[in-house]
């Protein structure tokens, strides 16, 4: 797969060019871009995932690569790397003359360090470079890295959002680097912007780095971040156009219809397909009576994801059919489906003897509702009360109280069901494995806490996560949905409606499946 | 008057000195009924609270379903007030959430009078060290910031009705406990109250059967008053997201609705015209009650 | 004299103590707890991490050690750190309490003022308009949920007339001014403390109406008025001194509860004041945090009772310790 990546490497610089040169004017330099944040709890992505920290990390520092339009993976720090023959070493070469933003130089002994800081502390650290078992630096601007057996995703973790390379002057000294005073204070990062103000209960304001390793990059001078909380403030600001770009702007549907109508501002929901924020139904396979299929498979014909998409998201979310978003490179519509029928889903359960009883009801159970997406997961979970309702099942929603609490429940496995979401990452090693490995049936959330184990399955994601081959590769992922959707480990929801608002002004769009979790070294702004 | 004291100045004013009524309930009846503003709102509670019984049975539609497109405004489907977010019947929402609003609001009073007055009662019946210990509780229960409290009281231990009812109750006795005492120190040392103990009545007979009888009328005043107030405390905090989602109550409906204001401003306007016309109702009717049991004030 | 406030004071802070025992004690023995919140926060640890973290906030020690050290430090003026924030409890109250006291300060002021006039020209003339409406207001300010009367303004103002900003203090530009500055606030305050006076007003229009009554009715004003001395200084000479006195006192004490006054409304127009600081925390079970504001906004309580108590005296030396 390395070898794909890299012979396709010419032809999407190529393309990104081509579209270059067709916008009507010639980059400039210079302006102020104002985006915004609804709070961080630190600048440095290396110790937390997420898109709140994520969007102004991966402009403060810089990772070994980027990744382009169609998952080309570009050069960044690194200026060329090489894949030995057995994949298992990789050596990457750094740009020279890089530094951070203190004016020290940029290493390979600060890349070594960044990965080893990621490895230990990042949610995904193990998932990403688990398999990397020594790293050396044969010299300043060299690095290699050894692995124990082939990682196909390894070259698209070291970009900057997942990786970002920090001053090991400044972070090795022996504090915990989760809560490191530096993370937030007198951050030096290595990207195209530094920190210039950081109050988080105010704003964030970025500006240009000048000693950036790419000349006449980036071109704005400041990005300012202003912490804008409220939604409906979010909105009003977005449609006057004093938010000049919004990623993850947490806007519902029927503020995108809104927004659309207002002048010189767009709505894109590209550049989510890398994170890919899949929702889905997560049932307790353990028990009654989830533990039996044809009760999942009444519940699939029963709860009509399409009239969700449609009609409560307004038709701007793609309806689920697998672990995968159907921008992951992976994505296979193959799968089978069951199509919305009532008739269908009470017999299922008549014949699983799950009949109306006495009471008048067939079974019910407890549908826990997290509190960290409630724009889509309180509505599924009332829909999904009210569409059960209609087959005698009683469905009694439980709103966490806090984060917490259904963590605790959820990854403790005391649970009957609950509302959840899941990011692909884009590398499905990282983001959906988790889900379906046998092994990974653990109390940590986001694991395998419903309990599903399938040798086939197991099988086939062995293979999948070793395999080179870009089309072998597919055709295992391909395999690998159809048996989720044959075994329906989880009941998909639509998928998450995340929203990019921009304004006209704004020339080269970040365009990359990472959208705004990519670096601005060439947006500029029109005007 | 008593400086640490919050109550609004109705209740406050309501626990003046009242001979021993000759024929209490009548009398008050005929002030009442000449009090037009209360007869008003007397007749708002009754009309809310046969809708909210017999409503959900007549009008049939599931609050839950989603019948027509999220966001219709009034009038332009056969849902009269529209729909909410999720393409719901306002209307139906209206009528259901009624009956949980106000079951929340009842039970809530129940609870802060039960208390109010247990305590009140006895510090003020037996005084000297009971009353101290029960006067310190009471202040320990001003101080804590009410809203807050609550909140996390039902976001500790899960947001459903009961736990909703009970946090509001935990909260709000206080006035009511402070009242009582006050009743009960002044109405224990009056005549009768000392017959009866000198003809051998026992402790449980002068509070049960002999003061608190006569401390009643300004309990009932604030008894009503209190419903209005929970609410409007319940509506706070489902609006907070603190509500219970299986039941669906106007504080709720706000709530939820907010998020889609510049859309559908109706969502969250007609529950709340319901919690205003339902609380006024019940604040016409005190003031009414507490102008019928304490005619001196009503000259005013 | 000093005696009794001495004693007053000897029991607030025991009410103070009392309120931070049972607090804490509450909020511990509720289910969950703040290291899950963190590690979900973080995507996910290993059990190990969870352990290690427990140790780092104390909580794998008995509920009463807990207890016992969380009191020592309160002691020395410290709540603690904020397990979502990781810095201190103190510099986070200290942060937001200004735009609460903000808020609340202006609200107050101008419900007083407004009440006070209302409730006084309404009281002398009890059959006038301006009566009916000190009536018609203080109904509906009682009966209407604040956050509604602060979305209907929002609808009205900042949407339908969009002439006041929706949420926030600041605007997102850096002000280039002090002025500016402070003209920017004053343009974001407008709403949510229209929409908190509007409550007050309700109260004080009628507190006042209520007690100017009971004033004209006692029997110096009555004298004076039979000595013959001009009625509107009777009035302001003699009655509004008395009937301003409960204003004073509930004024102090509704101050102690700003916090829990303010939280609705901050929430409708996300004022980075202390109560969404203390909604967030409820949320994030940022529990360090939470028993700060808890035991901050008692200790406003106590103060403010405190201080109430000694202005009351000044203005009215007839009063006893009750």
């Amino acid at each position: 797969m390395l070898d794909t990546f890299l012979k396709s490497l010419p032809v999407a610089l190529a393309a990104t060019l081509g579209a270059a040169s067709l916008a009507q004017a010639e980059p400039k330099a210079g302006g102020t871009l104002t985006a915004f944040t609804s709070g961080y709890r630190t600048l440095n992505a290396a110790v937390q995932s997420g898109a709140a920290t994520g969007a102004p990390a991966s402009q403060i520092f810089a990772g070994l690569v980027t990744v382009g339009t169609d998952y080309a993976i570009e050069p960044y720090l690194a200026e060329s790397w090489e894949v030995s023959e057995d994949q298992l070493t990789v050596t990457f070469d750094l740009v020279d003359g890089a530094t951070f933003h203190d004016g020290e130089p940029i290493t390979g002994e600060d890349v070594k360090f960044s990965m080893e800081v990621v490895k230990a502390n990042h949610p995904f650290g193990q998932n990403m470079f688990g398999h990397v078992t020594s790293i050396d630096t044969p010299e300043a601007d060299k690095v290699v890295l050894h692995l124990d057996q082939p990682v196909p995703g390894l070259l698209m973790s070291l970009q900057p959002l997942l990786m970002p390379v920090l001053p090991k002057h400044i972070y090795d000294d022996g504090q915990d680097m989760k809560t490191h005073p530096r993370n937030m204070e007198n951050v030096v990062g290595s990207g195209p912007f530094m920190v210039e103000e950081n109050d988080p209960t105010q704003r964030l304001t970025l500006v240009k780095y000048d000693d950036f390793f790419i000349d006449g990059r980036p071109y704005l001078d400041k990005i300012v971040f202003p912490l804008i909380k409220d939604p409906l403030t979010r909105v009003l600001m977005l449609e006057k156009g004093e938010i000049d770009y919004a990623p993850f702007a947490g806007v519902r549907p029927n503020d995108a219809t809104r927004l659309e109508k207002a002048d010189g501002v767009n709505v894109t929901t590209d550049g989510y397909g890398a994170i890919g924020y899949v929702h889905y139904l997560e049932l307790n396979l353990r028990e009654k009576p989830f533990n039996d299929h044809a009760v999942r498979e009444a519940l699939a014909h029963a709860i009509d994801t399409d009239f969700l998409s449609k009609v409560i998201f307004g038709g701007r979310t793609q309806p689920g059919t697998g672990p995968l978003h159907t921008g992951n490179p992976f994505y296979s519509a193959d799968v089978p489906m069951y199509e919305p029928d009532m008739e269908k889903a009470a017999a299922l359960l008549d014949e699983a003897s799950y009949s109306v009883g006495d009471d008048g009801t067939r079974f019910s159970f407890v549908l826990d509702v997290p509190s960290w997406a409630p724009a889509a997961h309180v509505p599924m979970a009332e829909y999904i009360q009210a569409q059960l309702a209609k087959l005698n099942i009683t469905v009694e929603l439980r709103k966490a109280p806090d984060f917490g609490t259904w963590v605790k429940r959820i990854a403790s496995w005391d649970y009957d069901a609950t509302m959840n979401g899941s990011f692909n990452y884009p590398d499905p090693t990282i983001g959906v494995h988790r889900h379906f490995d046998c092994d990974n049936i653990k109390n940590v959330i986001w694991s395998n806490t419903q309990g599903y184990c399938n040798e086939e399955m197991d099988k086939l994601l062995d293979a999948a996560a070793v395999e080179t081959d870009m089309d072998a590769r597919k055709a295992l992922y391909a395999d690998i949905q159809k048996m989720a959707q044959e075994d329906l480990v989880f009941i998909y929801m639509p998928q998450d409606f995340s929203a990019t608002v921009y304004s006209d002004r704004i020339g080269n769009t970040p365009a990359s499946p990472f959208g705004a979790l990519a670096p601005f070294t060439d947006v500029y702004l029109e005007e | 008057m008593s400086v640490t004291d919050t109550t609004p100045p109705v209740a406050a004013t309501a626990g003046k000195p009242l001979p021993k009524p000759v024929s209490p309930s009548r009398q008050v009846w005929q002030m009442f009924r000449q009090n037009h503003s209360a007869m008003i709102g007397l007749f708002i509670l009754f009309a809310i609270i046969v809708i909210s019984i017999i409503g959900p049975s007549l009008y049939t539609v599931s609050p839950r379903d989603m019948v027509w497109m999220p966001l219709t405004p009034p009038g332009q489907s056969e849902y009269l007030l529209g729909t909410d977010y999720l393409g719901r019947d306002l209307l139906a929402g209206l009528i259901n959430g009624g009956r949980v609003t106000i079951t929340i609001g009842f039970s809530a009073a129940v609870l802060t009078i039960l208390i109010g007055v247990t305590i009140g009662a006895l510090a003020g019946f037996f005084g000297g060290r009971i009353d101290n210990v029960l006067m310190r509780v009471t202040e320990f229960f001003q101080v804590l910031p009410n809203l807050l409290f609550a909140m996390v009281v039902v976001m500790l231990f899960s947001p459903s009705l009961i736990n909703i009812a009970i946090a509001i109750g935990i909260v709000s006795w206080t006035s009511t406990a402070r009242l009582t005492r006050a009743e009960f120190l002044k109405i224990r040392e009056m005549d009768y109250v000392k017959a009866e103990r000198s003809i051998g009545a026992g402790n449980a007979r002068l509070i049960w059967k002999v003061i608190l009888p006569n401390a009643a009328p300004p309990l009932i005043v604030v008894a009503a008053l209190s419903i209005g107030s929970a609410i409007l405390f319940e509506a706070g905090l489902s609006f907070l997201g603190l509500s219970d989602p299986n039941a669906m109550s106007w504080g709720r409906m706000i709530g939820d609705n907010r998020p889609y204001i510049l859309d559908s401003s109706w969502g969250v306007t007609f529950p709340g015209i319901a919690i205003f016309l339902t609380v006024l109702a019940i604040s016409l009717v005190g003031d009414g009650l507490n102008d019928a049991i304490n005619p001196k004030l009503r000259q005013r | 004299m000093l005696t009794g406030l001495l004693r007053k004071l000897a029991n607030a802070v025991l009410l103070l103590f009392a309120v931070l025992v049972l607090n804490f004690a509450l909020i511990h023995i509720a289910p969950g707890d703040p290291v899950e919140a963190l590690v979900g926060e973080m995507g996910g640890a290993t059990p190990e991490l969870i352990a290690e973290l427990r140790e780092s906030f104390g909580l794998d020690q008995p509920l009463y050690v807990q207890i016992g050290h969380y009191l020592g430090r309160v002691l020395q003026g410290d709540l603690g750190y904020s397990t979502y924030y990781d810095q201190p409890v103190t510099h986070l109250i200290a942060e937001r309490i200004g735009p609460t006291l903000l808020l609340v300060t202006v609200a107050l002021l101008w419900a007083i003022v407004i009440g006070t006039i209302l409730g006084v020209f309404s009281a002398q003339r009890r059959n006038s308009w301006i009566s009916h409406l000190v009536t018609v207001l203080s109904l509906a300010g009682f009966s209407a949920p604040v956050f509604w009367i602060g979305i209907m303004l929002i609808l009205l103002l900042s949407v339908a007339y969009p002439i006041l900003p929706i949420s926030g203090m600041t605007s997102t530009e850096t002000a280039t001014s002090t002025i500016g500055y402070i003209l920017d606030v004053a343009h974001h305050l407008v709403l949510p403390a229209l929409t908190l006076g509007l409550i007050y007003l309700a109260f004080y229009s009628r507190l006042s109406r209520t007690s100017m009554l009971e004033v004209l009715e006692t029997d110096y004003v009555r004298t004076a008025r039979a000595k013959g001395l001009p009625k509107r200084l009777v009035i302001y000479k003699h009655a509004l001194r008395n009937a301003v006195l409960p204003v004073v006192t509930f004024a102090g004490l509704q101050f102690g509860q700003v916090i829990s006054g303010a939280v609705l409304v901050e929430t409708v127009f996300a004022w980075p004041g202390l109560g969404t600081l203390a909604f967030e925390s409820i949320l994030r079970r940022d529990t360090p945090t939470l028993l700060g504001i808890l035991f901050f906004s008692a200790l406003m309580v106590v103060v403010m009772n405190l201080l109430t108590d000694v202005i009351y005296r000044r203005i009215d030396p007839r009063i006893k310790a009750t």
